[in-house]
């Protein structure tokens, strides 16, 4: 696998934790705006949704941070290789 | 050294007859059959008042990698200080408050920022150290090579 698909992989994945965060944080909100007034206290799944929302967000967006830092020094770590490898005769 | 092109000894020539031409000496090298130049007395006066002549820089030695700027370590060390950098602005602004003031239980937005003013600070933390870790990792990894 050539190192371009590598990396554009490594940018789709940071690309789709960010955003897999955003909406856990958006469906958080839904969900709190629009049922909270009208969802008993009984009801387990509605609770366990809204927790289970609010506990993934945080990890999904630090680890798509992290990812697209991961592939910006990957791309650093290519350019000092290019420029180490001296020139074919 | 004696790495004169063979083609030019008479043995090696058409119609070359040991017999008729008798055997010949190799073609010495032209290099070794020059006598030595006689270097003139002001030439060496100048060469000593110049001193030792500096060895010309190899254009891939250590000072030129250590010059090179590499685009993609700036761009990780100006990612990782700007999350640093919003992490705190998102700490300084709950301290300050935040939505308190106009928490509304109605509007997804407010409750969008709610849980983002929670949740970011963390994650900003965790990559934006985390990216400077990986950043002085590359330099040091630059200056072993």
């Amino acid at each position: 696998m050539k190192n371009t698909v590598r990396l554009g992989a490594l940018w789709l994945l940071a690309a789709l934790l960010v955003a897999g965060s955003g909406a856990s944080s958006l469906g958080y909100a839904v969900l709190l705006t629009e049922r909270l007034a009208s969802v008993s206290a009984n009801d387990t799944g509605f609770w366990q949704l809204l927790n289970g929302l609010s506990m993934v967000t945080m990890p999904l967006l630090a680890a798509g941070l992290l990812t697209a830092l991961i592939a910006l020094a990957t791309h650093a770590a290519l350019w000092d290789r290019e420029r180490a490898t001296p020139p074919e005769p | 050294m004696t790495d004169v092109d063979p083609r030019f000894d008479p043995v090696f020539q058409r119609g070359y007859d040991p017999d008729r031409h008798g055997t010949t000496d190799r073609i010495e090298p032209v290099a070794e059959r020059a006598a030595p130049v006689e270097v003139p007395a002001f030439a060496r006066t100048a060469e000593r008042a110049a001193g030792p002549t500096p060895e010309p820089r190899q254009p891939d030695d250590g000072l030129d990698r250590e010059g090179a700027r590499n685009p993609w370590r700036l761009a990780l060390l100006l990612a990782s200080l700007g999350l640093l950098f919003a992490a705190g602005l998102f700490m300084w602004w709950m301290l300050g408050g935040g939505l308190n003031g106009q928490a509304s239980q109605s509007d997804v937005l407010v409750n969008v920022l709610q849980n983002l003013s929670y949740q970011a600070p963390p994650a900003l933390l965790i990559a934006g150290f985390s990216g400077l870790a990986m950043w002085l990792g590359l330099g040091a990894l630059g200056q072993r090579r």
